[in-house]
């Protein structure tokens, strides 16, 4: 039996999420519980080295294995122009390897078979010879005269893929200069990479004789897919049927389109046969795009009362084999220029290099908006060495400095324009609950006992739902999202939105939304997302836009229903329209309380009786495309404990208070506070993907690469503060990632508040024991 | 790349070592776990060797050629091939030097790149899988040299 959730006025409730129903009894419905008639499965042969040039490809042996139905090449791809497919940064990337491999693990040929195990028997058997080159692994070498030029498809002999700068460059210098202190630092964040639970695949259905395609692919994004597809395989949009099913987990790894999507598809149409595709845990960890890997210095300068005057930053920015980022078109770097952060700084400058190495490709958003967590890690870090360097209490430099409440909406330095915040209040907020007085004295008697703890605070702002449509487009595709709303002549709402949610719960928030809007409860609206027939146009879930987007669409949508809603009921009331009022939950007619209609009435009403001339029915569709985008931010506190011994850190506590606006569901919005924190701490503490000097991935499973289990993952303690976005239809801001981007940084200045005192001012994360023993050892303190 | 290295004592000639490793009749059957061998010309053969590293387990495909040193003091050996989605490619030398009219000693550097699932194993089971095999291929050399001294 379902859950019946019958709360009115929802908006704001702990609502519990309607579609864990399903999850939790097992009866979710993945790409791979998907299993249609006739299916064949695909594999994939993969190259083991990182840069190398092919000589040699027989497919002859895996051909002749019964059960094998197609081996397709990059040669055999060239044939059809579908050996390149453009990525969503508008650069182009192989689909299976013609001329050279540019790294590991990429894709050289698919096998098409019976069952999995023989498509994986016959990848054993294509022969494959390379001739290996030389592997680029440092970006910084790449960026090198004498490095091997690796892309031989680019006009441009370079292994540069952009410069981007934003900023005043000369201003920033003088205010340099003229700055009473400048600290400098190089802040790395390494590579990681998401990792959701389940894979990335796909089932490619073509069916020949309707010459259509029906697609089921775990995709963040159905509809930019779609009309990725269409553009790629020159199919006609409209007979290409996109279904987005469960997904578990994305975190901006499901937003590109992957050489084993195109393969499957290609395999379908030539065999006819519904073809799947799914990752096995190491392709993913290894070819489907990785996060970070951001090389970073930074220039901050203050005057002798600590306020800050300038920030410089300078960005190498690995992307790999090719820049498979989903990054806007007009920013190659994302919004890596929030990168002033919490901050009121007068004058600054950011540039970013964008370098092609032998590594996977990538670039994306893992659970942040577009570089929004390597900006934030940045500045929370250097305002940290700036507090050091001044020996000021960390929180006393940032009350100094944040944006003051009266300024906004806040034009910063580098072209954003802040909606709304309150930082200094949400920190006091964070301090009040970790009792940071108490604190810093406990730390204090500690130090003088020999004890290394650490208190480590990041005061983040966020920047997220993109559009703006005049600002944002991803390949020419404007960035706005939607919501159709139909109400049934009993009451009951089917909601669809250009969205797809991955676990983040819009089924619930989105029905509270619409409930909340039309007088009904969440149990009356049903969500649908991912489905490209019966949705209306939208650019997916990723970088915290489905509330910011969709959210604003679905309420303003409902707005809609209930205007045409309020001429019914007037009808039925039998008064004039301006003479009906909304009071949340019923249309009264004004001065008589007494006489009022609900929402299911005026429902059934609009199918059976309607006032004369009206157009039958009661639904709505809008395209919101916001005027802004929406700024989320937090105060965070770690405290931390350091084994001298081990170099073992334990997370005391940790506190989170957010500012997401407003706030649509409590228990969901603590839900991603709690995921996203643990993902900070396993980048903070666990996860990098490194490689060897021959491009070796050294981390593709989770044996090397770790993803943290209850038994490490610290308690988490939440707060808020509510400032809603000024212009937001219901003043929410979006949540999911705030604390992926918040959290690293507290975690790192935690562990360097411990060890300042033996003069560390920074340690690349992650922090792994080893490495902050290392540190111990160096500075006599090891036990 | 890894390297590896060593040296063994042969009760054997200077001259009939330099003859053993470069003649790939000789040297191919010392190669450990080996299923199938062919030698395709007096200094190449290809091989099918069985491989079990941790996780990864199966055959290999390996080519390899005899390069002898000119001042017949030796050889190079090159093997390069892989399997189950690894490439591997080693160079390496052999030394010969008399110790004694009647004994030899062979020594050896192999410098091993190892590409893909494996090559991630790292130092938890490469280097002792690897150096364990380097071993094993030049115990095999000595023992099939002793071998055929005493017979």
């Amino acid at each position: 039996m379902a859950l019946e959730i019958t709360e009115s006025r929802p908006l704001g409730k702990p609502i519990k999420r309607k579609e864990d129903a399903r999850f939790v009894r097992g009866q979710g419905r993945y790409l791979d519980d998907i299993k249609l008639p006739d299916m064949l499965y695909l594999a994939l042969v993969r190259s083991p080295y990182a840069h190398a040039r092919i000589t040699r490809i027989d497919t002859s042996r895996a051909q002749a294995l019964p059960g094998v139905r197609l081996v397709l090449t990059g040669e055999d791809l060239a044939k059809m122009n579908l050996a390149w497919m453009p990525t969503l940064a508008g650069d182009q990337q192989m689909v299976l390897a013609t001329g050279k491999v540019l790294f590991q693990y990429q894709e050289v040929a698919a096998v098409v078979a019976d069952s999995r195990a023989l498509a994986e028997d016959g990848a054993q058997l294509v022969e494959v010879e390379y001739d290996p080159l030389p592997a680029v692994v440092d970006p910084f070498w790449a960026l090198s005269p004498q490095a091997p030029v690796l892309r031989e498809d680019r006009e441009e002999a370079s292994n540069r893929i952009f410069h981007w700068e934003v900023g005043d460059l000369d201003g920033t210098e003088r205010a340099l200069r003229d700055a009473a202190t400048v600290v400098t630092e190089r802040i790395r964040m390494p590579r990681v990479h998401p990792a959701p639970l389940e894979p990335c695949g796909c089932i490619a259905d073509y069916n020949a004789a309707r010459g259509h395609l029906t697609w089921y692919v775990t995709s963040q994004a159905p509809h930019a897919h779609r009309t990725v597809l269409a553009m790629v395989a020159g199919l006609p949009e409209h007979k290409i049927h996109v279904i987005s099913p469960d997904i578990g987990g994305g975190f901006g790894n499901k937003v590109p389109v992957f050489p084993g999507y195109v393969a499957a598809i290609v395999a379908s149409i030539s065999l006819n046969r519904p073809v799947k595709w799914i990752e096995a845990r190491t392709e993913n960890l290894t070819s489907t795009n990785f996060a970070r890997d951001y090389h970073m210095e930074v220039a901050l300068g203050a005057d002798r009362d600590g306020r800050v005057t300038a920030l410089r930053v300078s960005t190498v920015a690995d992307h790999g084999a090719f820049d498979a980022a989903a990054d806007p078109t007009k920013f190659p770097a994302g919004l890596f220029s929030i990168v002033t952060g919490s901050y009121d700084f007068p004058v600054a400058y950011a540039a970013v290099d964008g370098v092609y190495t032998n590594k996977a490709p990538g670039g994306v958003a893992y659970r942040c908006s577009f570089r929004v967590t390597e900006a934030s890690f940045l500045i929370e870090r250097a305002m940290n060495t700036l507090a050091l360097r001044l020996n000021m209490d960390p929180a006393e430099l940032r009350q100094r400095n944040f944006i003051a409440p009266e300024r906004f909406p806040y034009q910063s330095p580098l072209g954003w324009t802040y909606d709304s915040g309150h930082y200094a209040a949400t920190l006091q907020k964070a301090l009040d609950i970790v009792d940071y007085p108490a604190l810093r004295r406990e730390q204090a008697e500690r130090r003088a006992r020999g004890e290394l703890m650490g208190i480590g605070l990041s005061t983040f702002t966020e920047i997220v739902g993109a559009g703006p449509s005049s600002t944002f487009d991803i390949l020419g595709i404007k960035m706005f999202d939607s919501c159709e709303i139909r109400v049934h002549p009993t009451g009951k709402v089917i909601a669809r939105l250009g969205t797809r949610h991955q676990g983040q719960g819009h089924e619930t928030t989105f029905a509270q939304v619409i409930a909340e809007e039309l007088g009904l409860t969440t149990d009356d609206v049903l969500i649908e997302e991912g489905d490209t027939d019966t949705a209306p146009y939208g650019l997916g879930t990723y970088a915290s836009r489905s509330t910011p987007l969709a959210g604003g669409a679905a309420a303003l949508a409902a707005r809609r229903v209930r205007d045409k809603a309020k001429k019914i009921a007037a009808h039925l009331l039998e008064v004039d329209e301006a003479e009906v009022e909304w009071d949340g939950q019923n249309f009264v007619a004004m001065g008589a309380p007494d006489r009022s209609v609900t929402m299911p009435a005026v429902a059934l009403a609009a199918y059976t009786n309607l006032p004369h001339g009206m157009e039958p029915g009661l639904e709505a569709t809008y395209y919101y495309d916001p005027p802004n985008l929406t700024f989320p931010n937090g105060a965070y506190v770690a405290v931390v404990d350091i084994d001298k011994g081990t170099g073992a850190v334990t997370v005391r506590r940790f506190v989170a208070v957010d500012d997401c606006g407003t706030v649509i569901n409590p228990m969901v919005v603590d839900g991603q506070i709690h995921g996203g924190l643990t993902e900070g701490f396993a980048i903070a503490f666990m996860q990098e993907i490194p490689f060897d000097e021959d491009g070796n991935c050294l981390a593709p499973n989770f044996m090397d690469y770790l993803v943290p289990t209850a038994v490490e993952t610290p308690h988490w303690e939440t707060g808020r503060t509510v400032t809603p976005s000024p212009h937001h239809p219901i003043g929410a801001k979006g949540v999911g990632e705030s604390p992926n981007v918040g959290s690293p940084a507290a975690f790192a200045n935690a562990v360097i508040d411990a060890l300042s005192p033996l003069g560390v001012t920074n340690i690349d994360i992650p922090l792994f024991p080893w490495k902050v023993w290392e540190v111990l050892r160096e500075h006599g303190v090891a036990e | 790349m890894r390297t590896y290295q060593g040296a063994v004592t042969v009760d054997v000639p200077a001259d009939r070592v330099q003859s053993f490793v470069t003649s790939a009749e000789a040297v191919g059957p010392c190669l450990p776990d080996i299923l199938a061998l062919k030698v395709t010309a007096p200094t190449t053969f290809t091989a099918r060797v069985r491989v079990s590293v941790g996780p990864v387990r199966g055959a290999f495909d390996l080519s390899a050629e005899i390069f002898p040193e000119d001042d017949g003091q030796g050889a190079r050996l090159a093997v390069r091939g892989g399997g189950l989605g690894n490439g591997l490619d080693i160079k390496s030398r052999l030394g010969v030097t008399p110790v004694s009219p009647a004994s030899t000693e062979l020594s050896w550097q192999a410098d091993v790149a190892i590409s893909g699932p494996l090559a991630a194993l790292g130092s938890r089971l490469i280097d002792a899988q690897a150096a364990k095999i380097t071993a094993q291929l030049f115990q095999n050399i000595q023992q099939t040299m002793s071998d055929a001294s005493a017979s």
